[in-house]
């Protein structure tokens, strides 16, 4: 089962640079969602993916004695997540800016001097 | 006196001072003198005090340096407010050259405790190169100047980056044969020492005031200084004594020979310089105190003559526009005051008894000829030198007061006009300073050169010291040798012209090769790299980045791990499986299709997957946040894509094919990575040092909040300053549009 996670978090990680690496200005931003993910996985699977009860802590106790999910992996990708979508939408409007001002199709066609006359 | 560590930033702050208000006190050139006066009495009368933060007394060769740059200093800045009269942005010559006088002085304030202050040495060392590249390039619309600055900085950096190299290379091991090399390179370029000498004659392009200051007296003996201060340290290397008896030797004849062939006053004076700096290496390498006695005597001599005859060719350029001393003659009596100048100075250089040329000439040849017992061949060599050059400078000294002030002038087309008396006055000084060495040697001199003899860790005790005469001996004879060869060069002078004009382009000319070829690799490799699209940038960065992890991820893999992977997939892990489909479909088809909304639903799957797998195994936060990130952007996407171009497909073939192998090298790359991180030891310390505190330090029961909001509470709000960026970069390209006008191409919705 974990050669299989780690198979898929490569796959996810292969789609997002492909999508990255294509000309189309939509299809980078497609690629930055994927990575987004595969990250995120990744650092989850890593840090052994099981079916454990969450991390926390029963009411009347005051430590948690039975086994948990790892709490610092998840507080890690709750952080990622959000930035993550905060980079996304940042690359979203710039995209949609570039493409605006100088109407180009992919980022090849932007060199210095495009949408500055 | 807590401020006599804070000289160089003093000049530092006169010089900022200066470039900000200079020009309002431009007509007031004696008043920029000041500064420098006062630096100069201070740190003269502060032998013996402690300079903190190293907490070492002011002493030895450091303070004789200090004062040196400072008194020069003062003297160079009268000079340029006479020399700079007609230049209305004069101002920046006087701040560049306080800039200078500030690194100067930490260099050798950083000497004072050289093994502790070995970066602080560094630091001031390369702003001396920095500020010198300032100066030779002042007049910045004259190309040659500029390229004799390039080439000055080219030399002297590379030097410098050397100095840091040995520096770092002795901290940590100890005097070896690497750190000597390293260190011995930085030394010699800056003080022109052959093979690297060349930049120094090209150095002349500056202004005069900075010739004489930088490329006579203070900033080529940085070299020196520097080989001085380490002395007590590398000295115990075997290689130390030969090399620089050799490197020395070989410049003071090559230097001393080469300026028979120049005819500009300020190239003859450059490459004696050369040959001086060669002698002072030369002299240094010399283990015994006697040797110690003659650097400091010649380092002293040579500042004071030399700086004066920078001054008086300066002088004689301004008044008569031109340096070929072909052309030149009988000035004494336009100039009186500098012909006066002229001939003190000269008479120490050409050694005459009682100048302080002439000790400096004694002492070197008694030095050598007395480690001839334990130096042998090598001190013979040396003392050859010394005599050939001796006798070089003594015709040099001929020409620049003979040849240059008396009798008829050769050219009937230059009329001189006086010069001022803030030019010929700071070249006197030096002159008379020159006979004061003698005269009041007990009064000070005797003393700067035991300084320099305890630096070189010699007890202060002068065998001979500054004196008028020092009897008839040996020595003497290498003088009367020295006197005779001047003497008879001059009389066949203009006759005797050696060609030497190839050796001494030789090195510009291998220097101007060699950057010329650096400089079109760097074209050829620019090309290659640079090619100016994007997406081969990005495909690069991404190839490097499947080479490197691949790498480390394999080595981490292979190492023999803890065997805690489950491997085996039974009927209980059927909505894993069933989720990873989704993810997997969820990608690919975002890879393939060429439909807008497809592609953005597709991604929505993922992200949904990916949160249902969260919730599978014990991470409700993780979901929760998951699917609601999901949701904003299959909006953001579908409500922006629409607006963007269609997809169109990738047509040729060897870009697809990159694309697919860069990717399944990343992928492959990092399902390695993941697979070796699975299976590594985890650390369980922390996520038990967390769970143990959630209740009964921060009072809370959902772990991965309390460390989001508690544990790593400040991380958290850099998080949401992160946020807060980004949503003020997307609000302000939006509102951009509303303001300019600038062409949509929105679809009418």
């Amino acid at each position: 089962m974990d050669a299989l996670y780690a198979v898929v978090v490569g796959f996810l990680f292969a789609i997002g640079v492909y999508l990255i690496l294509q000309r189309p200005l939509v299809k980078l931003l497609l690629g930055i969602a994927v990575l987004g993910n595969a990250a995120n996985l990744m650092i989850f699977v890593s840090s052994g993916a099981r079916r454990l009860p969450p991390p926390l802590i029963p009411d009347g106790e005051k430590v948690v004695t039975t086994p948990i999910a790892d709490p610092i992996a998840q507080a890690l990708i709750l952080t990622a997540i959000v930035i993550g979508f905060g980079v996304l939408a940042f690359a979203v409007v710039l995209v949609h800016r570039v493409h605006q001002t100088s109407q180009i199709d992919g980022f090849d066609e932007l060199t210095e001097g495009v949408g500055t006359e | 006196m807590g401020y006599l560590s804070y000289t160089p930033h003093f000049c530092f702050l006169v010089a900022a001072l200066i470039s900000l208000g200079g020009r309002y006190l431009s007509r007031l050139p004696l008043l920029f003198a000041v500064p420098a006066a006062g630096v100069a009495t201070f740190l003269a009368t502060s032998r013996g005090q402690t300079v903190e933060p190293q907490g070492v007394p002011l002493g030895g060769l450091p303070w004789v340096f200090m004062v040196l740059i400072a008194a020069m200093g003062t003297l160079v800045l009268v000079y340029a407010g006479g020399y700079s009269a007609e230049d209305p942005k004069r101002f920046r010559l006087f701040s560049l050259l306080y800039a200078f006088m500030g690194a100067m002085l930490g260099v050798a304030q950083a000497g004072l405790d050289p093994i502790n202050g070995l970066f602080e040495l560094f630091v001031f060392w390369e702003l001396t190169s920095l500020t010198s590249f300032l100066l030779i390039g002042y007049k910045q619309g004259d190309e040659a100047a500029r390229r004799s600055a390039r080439q000055a900085l080219l030399v002297t950096a590379l030097g410098g980056l050397s100095l840091l190299g040995g520096l770092i290379t002795y901290q940590n091991e100890g005097v070896t044969d690497l750190s000597l090399a390293l260190i011995l390179l930085g030394a010699f370029t800056k003080s022109a020492q052959v093979p690297f000498h060349f930049w120094l004659p090209g150095a002349m392009k500056a202004p005069t005031p900075v010739s004489a200051y930088l490329h006579s007296a203070t900033m080529v003996k940085a070299g020196v200084f520097l080989l001085v201060v380490l002395q007590p340290q590398f000295s115990v290397h075997p290689a130390w004594t030969p090399t620089l008896l050799v490197v020395g030797g070989v410049t003071l004849a090559f230097g001393a020979v080469a300026l028979c062939r120049k005819t500009d006053l300020k190239q003859l004076l450059a490459y004696s310089t050369v040959a001086s700096l060669g002698g002072m290496v030369m002299l240094l390498a010399i283990p015994s105190p006697l040797a110690a006695e003659a650097v400091g005597i010649f380092l002293l001599a040579h500042a004071l003559y030399k700086g004066a005859l920078f001054m008086v060719a300066g002088a004689v350029d301004h008044a008569c526009g031109t340096r070929d001393i072909h052309r030149l003659g009988g000035l004494g009596r336009t100039m009186p005051v500098l012909a006066v100048a002229s001939v003190l100075a000269g008479l120490s250089m050409f050694g005459l008894p009682g100048s302080a040329g002439f000790a400096a000439k004694e002492l070197g040849s008694k030095a050598l000829l007395k480690s001839q017992e334990s130096l042998g061949a090598l001190a013979t060599g040396g003392l050859g030198a010394w005599a050939l050059a001796g006798g070089i400078f003594g015709l040099l000294a001929l020409m620049l007061t003979v040849r240059l002030f008396a009798g008829r002038a050769p050219d009937p087309d230059i009329h001189p006009h006086p010069v001022p008396l803030s030019m010929s006055l700071p070249p006197l000084i030096l002159g008379v300073a020159g006979f004061l060495m003698i005269l009041l040697a007990s009064a000070g001199p005797q003393q700067w050169v035991q300084e320099v003899q305890a630096s070189l860790g010699h007890p202060r005790e002068l065998k001979y010291g500054w004196q008028a005469w020092y009897g008839v001996d040996a020595a003497l004879g290498v003088s009367v040798v020295a006197w005779a060869l001047a003497l008879g060069l001059f009389a066949l002078w203009p006759r005797w012209k050696p060609d030497t004009s190839r050796w001494t382009t030789a090195a510009t000319d291998t220097a101007h090769n060699l950057g010329r070829a650096v400089l079109s690799v760097g074209e050829r490799v620019t090309r290659v790299t640079q090619s100016g699209s994007l997406t081969n940038y990005v495909a690069l960065t991404w190839a490097t980045v499947a080479g490197v992890v691949g790498v480390v991820a394999w080595r981490l893999f292979a190492q023999p791990q803890n065997p805690g992977l489950n491997l085996t997939i039974t009927a209980k892990s059927a909505p894993e499986v069933l989720v990873l489909i989704v993810m997997v479909v969820g990608a690919g088809v975002a890879a393939i299709t060429q439909r807008r909304l497809f592609a953005a639903l597709s991604i929505g799957a993922l992200g949904l997957g990916v949160a249902v797998f969260f919730l599978l195994h014990g991470a409700p936060d993780l979901a929760m946040t998951q699917i609601v990130v999901d949701t904003l952007t299959v909006l953001l996407i579908v409500l922006v894509f629409f607006r963007l171009p269609r997809l169109v497909r990738q047509t040729q073939v060897w870009r697809k094919s990159r694309d697919v192998i860069i990717s399944l090298g990343v992928g492959a790359a990092m399902t390695v990575f993941t697979l070796a991180a699975m299976g590594s030891d985890r650390p369980v310390d922390t996520a038990q040092w967390v769970a143990e505190r959630t209740y009964t330090e921060a009072y809370g029961r959902n772990i991965v909040n309390v460390i989001l909001v508690d544990f790593r509470g400040i991380d958290t709000m850099g998080e949401i300053a992160v946020l807060g960026i980004a949503a003020f970069g997307v609000t302000a390209l939006l509102r951009l549009r509303n303001r300019e006008n600038l062409p949509t191409t929105e679809v009418a919705e």
